[in-house]
């Protein structure tokens, strides 16, 4: 064999710190309480606050389409490349999220008592 | 001879200007199958719990096989041409950013992470492709919302282990066989 030898115990190591980074933000995250609103954003700017409780469907800009039905939001439509934003489950508790990064649309789900300060 | 350090460069350099050939025609096969496997890949796209976006990383396999054959500075430049090349051919300027935050947070990773010395391709592919996310998602944070790309990040060091570990395994693999190769053409 060459001289580079495997050394697995830091490789392990090196992963474990990963994933106990996943984990803690994770944890700091997640309150999975029903959420309340949700937050429309274009380009970081706040676009429309919508209630959960109410069904509904907002074009946002002509870029993406959301829905809100049943108490839960999804990006139903989009004018993006990939489609990635709209293959993402439906969204309902706090603090969770879909992003259409081509369009640079955001909609999170706030209340609860989630909220994420950054 | 040479230290070791120089080793793996030697068996490819070697023989003046055939040397420079042979190199130009590696480096341009990992380029254009770098470009191959990010294009493969687009294709394929992954969802895990119902979040969507996720990689293999495979471009970063061809990476990786230039850092280890070549150097940093040819790894650095199969990168970047890689990058460049989907953003000429697919891309959106938004895209283009999210490719050059993503890669050049992995590449540094991986740079200084292989210096040390004291991990093997499996962990530092795994490194590589945590950061790789952590620096899309950076981008993201900035152009989008923070609070909403939090929720994102979990998942993607999760799945960027994962595949960087899966891609350390194959580059160890292809490193073998490739050493095994070159020992047999020099007898």
């Amino acid at each position: 064999m060459n001289k580079k030898i495997k050394r697995p115990a830091a490789d392990i190591l090196l992963i474990c710190a990963a994933l106990a980074l996943a984990l803690i933000i994770y944890l700091s995250g997640a309150k999975k309480e029903a959420g309340v609103n949700v937050e429309v954003r274009l380009g970081g700017k706040i676009y429309a606050v919508l209630s959960l409780d109410e069904d509904a469907e907002l074009d946002i800009d002509g870029k993406c389409t959301l829905k809100i039905e049943g108490g839960a939001a999804k990006i139903v439509k989009s004018d993006c490349p990939n489609g990635l934003c709209a293959a993402h489950r439906p969204i309902s508790r706090s603090g969770e999220a879909i992003v259409c990064l081509p369009n640079g649309v955001s909609v999170k789900i706030t209340g609860g008592g989630a909220d994420f300060v950054i | 001879m040479n230290g070791p350090a120089t080793e793996k460069t030697d068996m490819i350099n070697r023989g003046g200007k055939s040397g420079l050939a042979r190199r130009a025609a590696y480096l341009g096969v990992l380029t254009a199958l770098c470009f191959g496997l990010s294009y493969l890949e687009m294709l394929v796209p992954i969802t895990a719990g119902g979040i969507p976006g996720i990689k293999l990383g495979l471009a970063n396999l061809c990476v990786m096989a230039a850092l280890w054959l070549f150097g940093a500075k040819e790894a650095a430049a199969v990168s970047l041409i890689r990058i460049l090349l989907s953003w000429l051919i697919f891309g959106s300027f938004t895209g283009l950013l999210y490719s050059l935050a993503g890669g050049a947070l992995s590449f540094i990773g991986m740079i200084l992470l292989k210096k040390t010395g004291i991990f093997s391709p499996v962990g530092i592919s795994a490194a590589a492709g945590v950061l790789h996310n952590i620096g899309q998602l950076a981008v993201a944070a900035f152009l989008t919302d923070a609070g909403a790309i939090w929720y994102y990040l979990p998942v993607l060091i999760v799945s960027g282990a994962a595949a960087g570990a899966l891609n350390g395994i194959i580059l160890a693999a292809v490193l073998k066989a490739l050493s095994g190769r070159q020992n047999k053409n020099e007898q």
